[in-house]
């Protein structure tokens, strides 16, 4: 046990604070040091001399003071104010730097003001979306006014009945020559139970005639659902069925257009193109009979091969046309209406809007945090070292 | 018969006021005097003494009994100490004695009263000692408080209020026994 340690323990000898071996080992070296000696002996002077001293009382009015002070404190809590404990419940129990206060609230100000920037550009979004409610018919006009085909209709039935007249009338008059034309119409409607347009429309078409050669059926962003069909009718029944799909059994038409495509020319055309070829192929046919010869018989044979083909070629296009003019296709696609809600509808709409609203705030005020962090790191950092300075000054 | 700390406090919080009144009669002393050894000025102590007093009181229906009332009563009064001295290093204090002290007639015969002079030299000498010494010097010296009840006050392990007790008695060793040795005892 070296001095110093020695040195270190005898302070603690004299009042049994230390462990039985250590006192042996100080005990073991007191018998050697003279030195140690003379200390322990004035540490055990100085702690004797403390522990008799007389200590000092309180002067008077001591407890008095204390026992009113107390009293006064219960009083104050009695009589303190609605806003005294408003203004309790604000106060910070940290002391903050103005600088740190302001920045914070600098924050807080542009925080405040993205907001409601944020929430006037949904409320222009939610204009928007009554207004499109509204004007449905008027986008409807709209939609037929952008077809770019000839002829088209509009919504009022009775109009569009008397349009189809004129067309048919259209017919009639030119008998010179056979007007070859392909009828195609194009409707949107709207009807609500979307799930009975199948069999209706397979029975009508059947009436009339036709079959259904194409069929789409999806769901729209809203869960609404749209069925989309290709139908071909004869000609003579065309009319016909785009009256009847016009009707009120089928729903709302949203939309309707009827367009007739005139191809007597490329018809007229290509029947005589046709024609032409054919009876060159006679010719050709005539002077095989009459050729010797193996070289004239080929390039002959040549000619007759090219001719076949663009006969087929032409002949194909004719019969494609033939096709289209004597039936005609209607597409026709169904939708649910946009679902209104019952009873009070502007109410309920409007709490509706506003809870998702709130909901869409939450989430932009947690983003907002999270992208206010790193600032308010800076902020915490900034604040520390302040307050390291300024302890440090002290 | 004397009630215990613990009853005296029960009585307190039903709204017994002299129960109070007897609670800071028993334990005025003590917090007056650790915290005037501490703070080195009788002004600052009778100050902190109250306020230790104040402070009980308020917080009295939070005492659990989960240690004693005195440790309890012990480590508010050196709490307070030690923010008063941490203030102070901002703004340095000169320690005045304009206070004159009454030393109560004692029971016992075998206690001293120093004179003024002598006091404020010891007392200067203890000041001199770093805040965490100087407590666990005047718990143990003044107060007779046993190395167990120091580590609960302060909350620290006893082997910690071992070494401050022994540094701060190596510190004042010589100074102390000079100034008792010349003072002589009356």
């Amino acid at each position: 046990m070296t001095h110093d340690k020695i040195k270190e323990l005898l302070p603690l000898y004299i009042d049994k604070g230390l462990s039985p071996e250590e006192e042996d080992l100080v005990q073991e070296h007191l018998n050697n040091c003279p030195e140690c000696q003379k200390e322990l002996k004035e540490y055990q002077e100085n702690h004797l001399f403390l522990s008799r001293l007389k200590e000092f009382t309180v002067p008077e009015g001591f407890k008095e003071s204390i026992l009113k002070k107390v009293g006064e404190g219960m009083k104050e809590k009695e009589h303190k104010s609605l806003w005294d404990k408003i203004k309790g419940f604000f106060v910070l129990p940290v002391r903050v730097p103005a600088g740190v206060l302001g920045l914070a609230a600098v924050i807080l100000l542009v925080f405040i003001t993205t907001l409601s920037g944020l929430f006037s550009n949904t409320n222009n979004l939610n204009n928007y979306n009554l207004l499109r409610e509204k004007s449905l018919t008027d986008q409807a006009q709209y939609f037929s006014y952008s077809t770019p085909e000839a002829s088209y209709n509009t919504l009022d039935s009775s109009l569009g009945r008397a349009s189809l007249l004129s067309m048919e009338k259209g017919e009639s008059l030119n008998t010179t020559v056979e007007q070859k034309l392909i009828k195609r119409a194009n409707l949107v409607i709207e009807k609500s139970n979307i799930d009975e347009v199948d069999q209706l429309l397979l029975n009508l078409v059947e009436r009339q005639q036709g079959y259904i050669s194409n069929s789409r059926n999806w769901l729209n962003s809203n869960k609404q659902k749209h069925f989309w069909f290709e139908i071909r009718v004869p000609v003579a029944n065309f009319n016909l069925l785009v009256e009847e799909l016009s009707s009120k059994e089928y729903g709302q038409v949203i939309s309707r257009s009827i367009t007739t495509q005139d191809v007597t020319e490329e018809y007229m055309d290509l029947e005589t193109r046709v024609k032409n070829l054919l009876a060159q192929e006679e010719r050709y046919r005539s002077l095989l009979d009459i050729a010797n010869e193996v070289e004239e018989i080929l390039k002959i044979e040549n000619e007759l091969n090219r001719i076949r083909t663009e006969v087929e070629i032409l002949q194909g296009r004719k019969n494609y046309l033939d096709n289209q003019i004597s039936f005609s296709t209607i597409t026709v696609e169904f939708r649910q209406p946009e679902p209104i809600s019952s009873g009070s509808p502007g109410i309920v709409r409007a709490i509706r809007n506003a809870i998702s609203q709130m909901i869409e705030q939450f989430y932009k005020i947690i983003v907002f945090i999270g992208t206010i962090i790193p600032y308010l790191l800076l902020i915490l950092i900034l604040y520390l070292f302040y307050r390291g300075r300024r302890q440090k000054k002290e | 018969m004397a009630l215990s700390d613990s009853e005296l406090i029960h009585q307190i919080n039903n709204g017994n006021e002299k129960a109070f009144t007897e609670l800071i009669e028993r334990y005025q002393n003590k917090v007056y005097n650790t915290a005037y050894r501490i703070l080195g000025n009788h002004e600052d102590a009778l100050d902190l003494a109250q306020e230790s007093f104040i402070r009980i009181y308020k917080n009295l229906n939070k005492f659990q009994g989960k240690s004693s009332f005195s440790t309890w009563l012990f480590r508010i009064t050196t709490n307070l100490c030690r923010d008063e001295l941490r203030k102070r290093k901002r703004k340095p204090v000169i320690q005045e004695e304009n206070f004159s002290n009454i030393y109560q007639e004692e029971e016992n015969p075998e206690k001293i009263s120093l004179s003024r002079e002598l006091n404020s030299l010891i007392q200067e000498k203890i000041d001199s000692l770093v805040p965490e010494q100087k407590v666990v010097f005047t718990l143990r010296e003044f107060q007779g408080l046993s190395y167990q009840e120091i580590a609960d006050i302060l909350g620290v392990s006893m082997g910690t209020v071992k070494s401050r007790l022994s540094r701060a008695r190596q510190a004042l060793r010589e100074d102390l026994f000079e100034i008792i040795s010349k003072g002589g005892l009356e």
